[in-house]
């Protein structure tokens, strides 16, 4: 191929026109060239611009899910044995589905040993159902103080989502309720757990249920919403809940 | 302050969480636009991007700033994953038919979604100045994910000149970068 044909092919490769074959072959030519590699570079780089052309905010849901998955994926070191062909594919990670129209997919807790580790916060609370006068008090306290803001933690489109969830906060309490109306009663061996989102990564803040009407109530002492870039539920085996979430994120509060 | 893309980079391949965050953050738009583009539905949409960003996290440290920005890595690698997802549904069914009925110019996206920055106006800007024939050749590529045989067929002209038109307009709007840098 002269160097013409050849920067023909550059220009295909850029824009992604060019089937796999070809892909391969220019890919051999351009480990000797150098020039041609550099000039491949550019031309990517004009491509780049029909990208700038559409860009559109994604779902808020899918940072979550994303940092959720980093959390658990091991980085490659940058010394690189490979040839410049593409990279090995990874390990697929189970995507959350968060318009839930497609299948339903689970985060799997990829082994923790390579992986960043998540911290658990220390006197992570597992908070018991508003059933009894004992946290009556306290709950009324935290909805009723003159500082009570409420904070809406909004469905992300997950079958089973929780409707209407909203955490009450109270600087003065040092508290903040979780309440809700009419939420899913999960099966007897599953809770729901409540995530704070620090430095792109979910550590796990409390567990809870509902009572059987799915009426929710629940009292957190220490609970600062400013102290989390974000707030998640995501439903998990009982009785203590996960230390990294394991299911689709069901309610978030917004960045 | 915003850090540049490339201090976030650089942290990120030193497993800094926060700073992969706010690469999110800034690329989001731009990764998710394209793969959206490309592959029409936004569940599957979101599924590319997120396995985008997943390659980001994991080849942070093999990022080599002497081969481009970090944006137009990111955009590669998005453009690359959802062009080939694009590619192995097509062997299921008959796409050209579907493309044939497609409008070549993106459908306009609701304002709510649009991200107005200086980056997309600047973008459609150049665009604007391109020749139609070229702009309709890399459009057929790059949104659509066709090869240069398919454009040639769609188009119902001859191979060389689809290659042509894309390298001159690639060629344009590189030059058209230049000038606005």
């Amino acid at each position: 191929m002269t160097d013409d044909e050849l920067r023909e092919q550059l220009a295909l490769a850029a824009v992604g026109a060019l089937p796999d074959q070809e892909v391969s072959e220019l890919d051999d030519v351009l480990r000797a060239r150098p020039d041609l590699q550099a000039e491949l570079d550019e031309l990517r780089a004009a491509a780049a611009v029909l990208a700038d052309a559409v860009g559109e905010a994604p779902p808020p849901a899918l940072r979550l899910s994303v940092l959720g998955v980093i959390a658990r994926t091991p980085q490659l070191p940058a010394d690189d044995t490979a040839t410049a062909a593409e990279p090995p594919e990874p390990p697929v990670a189970p995507v959350v589905p968060i318009t839930a129209r497609r299948r339903r997919t689970h985060w799997i807790a990829i082994s923790a040993a390579a992986a960043a580790v998540v911290a658990i916060v220390v006197g992570a609370l597992i908070l018991a159902p508003w059933s009894g006068s004992e946290t009556h008090d306290e709950v009324a306290a935290v909805l009723e103080a003159d500082d009570a803001q409420t904070i809406e933690m909004p469905e992300t489109g997950e079958p089973n989502s929780l409707p209407g969830v909203t955490i009450v906060h109270s600087a003065a309490q040092e508290a903040a309720v979780l309440q809700a109306d009419d939420v899913p009663v999960p099966e007897a061996d599953r809770v729901y757990e409540l995530w704070a989102i620090r430095d792109g990564t979910p550590e796990r803040f409390a567990t809870f249920r509902p009572d059987d009407t799915g009426r929710l109530s629940v009292y957190a002492a220490g609970l600062d919403p400013a102290s989390a870039e974000q707030w998640a539920i995501t439903e998990e085996p009982g009785p203590n809940g996960s230390d990294a979430p394991t299911t689709p994120i069901l309610n978030a509060t917004a960045t | 302050m915003d850090p540049d893309p490339t201090t976030l980079l650089a942290a990120t391949a030193a497993g800094d969480h926060a700073s992969f965050a706010s690469l999110y953050d800034s690329l989001a738009p731009t990764v998710y636009g394209v793969v959206r583009r490309v592959l029409r539905d936004p569940a599957q949409a979101e599924e590319v991007t997120q396995e985008v960003f997943v390659e980001i996290w994991r080849q942070a440290a093999r990022y080599d700033p002497a081969r481009g920005s970090v944006r137009t890595w990111a955009v590669t690698i998005a453009h690359r994953r959802a062009v080939d997802r694009v590619r192995s549904e097509q062997s299921r069914r008959d796409r050209q038919q579907a493309v044939a009925a497609e409008a070549v110019d993106p459908p306009a996206t609701p304002e709510d979604d649009a991200i107005d920055t200086d980056d997309r106006r600047r973008a459609r800007a150049a665009m604007a100045t391109l020749p139609a024939a070229q702009r309709e050749a890399l459009e057929l590529a790059y949104y659509h994910g066709l090869t240069h045989v398919q454009i040639a067929d769609r188009l119902d002209v001859a191979l060389g000149t689809v290659k042509t038109r894309i390298r001159d307009g690639l060629i344009r709007l590189r030059s058209n970068l230049g000038a606005s840098s």
